[in-house]
């Protein structure tokens, strides 16, 4: 089921930055990935638009919490989005 | 006044008349007029379907994709005519651009965007709106996006006049230049007013022209509105001379002042008291400027008055002037006119040229003095100025020579 979170999180991530989902992998941080601070905050209303969900992160904290893919995995899993309604 | 002389080391622009200054003085040069209709099939109720807009290509696609979702087509323009600014005048920056400041003058913000927010929550009624919102509508954000871009590091803001605003920023940064605060500066204007909202709502002031600009003609109906960037780099000639710049001409002086009455209908004295300010400032006497670049919005108000300035500055001297309003071709493009007009002044001065006032069919008496009709007229320039006359009074003259070196 996590498999299905991560995949939904990298085309989300892929479709904000402009990038080839398979750069899009676990360990990679996300300024190396041309990630901004804003384009985070942009993330993680869209996967609370896909999930349905609120999660409450202002766009500092998020800039300084979540440095890599694999981050906003955790972040993802820690909101129990595993398995949670549609998934890609 | 005996100030540092502050030059000129790289002009760019995008306009309605092309996507560099040589298309854009070329078309000048040749009286093209960029005024077009309009694309307005979206948009329902305009009475007016004019404007000067850029031809394409889009401009977007000179910038890197990602790049795109935080820019407002105001601070787009900005960028592109910034890019070819700096790469004209080989300004080094990047190391440091501490002594660089950015200045960009701006009439209304981020009204693309402003645009778009209201419709998807008010038409669409969106839960959320783009997390880009607040940075790409912040007035600052063109200065702020060129910042960030090419690396300037010392004093960087907007500068706010209607459509005065470009030559108020080119005075800012010509006093911090002076001052010695920073030694080089990137200073202009941008504008990206053609959206639905914003036409409406100049729509409603009944200046808009529904057939073409005709500055000093008669028929006169009216401005148009037109999107555009116009910047240029300026030095301290002292910085520019070290570095082997070459330089394209000098920006001789600048005069600022407000008519604190109508808030739309000018006075002669406050204008008037900015031209003579800024003759003062750059040491120059009525019969020394043979070029001026006419606010000349073709409105009823602004272009008779504006005559009437003009002669009661330059007196006897006024029969000798070539005026014209590069506005009949660019069109009104409010917080850049001025920087895309005193583009037209620096290579008019270069090249000996005066760009003509154009679709003239029939001057109006009023407009007695020399507004070049229709047609450039070769003739050496020593020095030119710039008028800006503003909504809300705000008034700003800009003067410029020949570098003599």
């Amino acid at each position: 089921m996590k498999d299905g979170l991560e995949r939904t999180l990298i085309r989300i991530i892929a479709t904000q930055a402009h990038l080839d989902p398979p750069l899009v992998v676990p360990g990679a941080t996300l300024s190396d990935l041309g990630v901004t601070s804003l384009d985070l905050v942009e993330i993680i209303m869209t996967i609370e638009d896909e999930y349905d969900v609120i999660i409450p992160v202002d766009a500092v904290e998020a800039s300084n919490n979540y440095k890599t893919v694999g981050d906003l995995i955790e972040l993802g899993v820690s909101f129990g989005l595993e398995g949670h309604k549609r998934e890609s | 006044m005996n100030h540092e002389p502050v030059v000129v080391t790289g002009t760019g622009c995008v306009s309605a008349l092309g996507h560099s200054v040589e298309a854009f003085w070329s078309a000048l040069q040749d009286g093209i007029c960029g005024l077009r209709k309009l694309d307005t099939a979206a948009w329902p109720d305009l009475k007016v379907t004019i404007g000067g807009a850029i031809p394409p290509p889009d401009p977007r696609e000179q910038l890197d994709v990602r790049r795109l979702p935080m820019l407002d087509r105001f601070s787009l323009l900005a960028i592109v005519a910034a890019q070819q600014a700096i790469a004209q005048s080989g300004l080094p920056l990047g190391d440091g651009g501490f002594r660089t400041g950015c200045f960009i003058g701006v009439g209304t913000a981020g009204a693309e965007t402003i645009d778009e927010l209201y419709r998807r929550l008010y038409l669409e009624g969106a839960k959320r709106v783009s997390v880009f919102t607040v940075p790409r509508v912040m007035p600052s954000a063109p200065a702020s996006q060129i910042s960030m871009m090419f690396g300037i590091r010392g004093p960087v803001f907007t500068v706010s006049s209607a459509c005065a605003s470009s030559n108020h920023a080119v005075a800012t940064a010509v006093w911090l230049l002076r001052s010695g605060i920073i030694d080089a500066a990137v200073v202009g204007g941008t504008e990206a007013p053609l959206t639905f909202g914003t036409l409406k709502a100049w729509e409603a002031m009944r200046v808009l022209a529904p057939d073409t600009c005709r500055p000093f003609d008669r028929h006169r109906k009216g401005l148009v509105l037109a999107e555009g960037a116009g910047v240029f780099i300026l030095e301290r000639a002292e910085h520019a001379k070290a570095r082997g710049a070459s330089v394209l001409a000098q920006i001789a002086g600048v005069g600022m002042s407000a008519d604190a009455a109508d808030l739309v209908a000018p006075t002669l004295e406050g204008p008037a008291a900015a031209i003579r300010s800024c003759l003062t400032d750059a040491n120059l006497c009525t019969d020394a400027i043979d070029y001026i670049n006419a606010h000349g919005t073709g409105t009823a108000a602004n272009d008779i008055a504006e005559i009437k300035i003009i002669k009661s500055v330059f007196g006897n001297d006024a029969s000798h002037l070539s005026i014209s309003s590069t506005k009949s071709m660019h069109g009104h493009a409010l917080g850049a006119s001025g920087a895309l007009e005193l583009i037209a002044v620096i290579e008019a001065i270069r090249r000996g040229v005066v760009p003509p006032t154009m679709n003239i069919e029939e001057l109006d008496p009023e407009c007695d003095l020399d507004v070049t009709p229709n047609c450039a007229r070769e003739r050496p320039i020593r020095a030119a100025i710039s008028n800006a006359f503003a909504f809300g009074g705000t008034n700003a003259v800009i003067a410029v020579k020949r570098f003599d070196g």
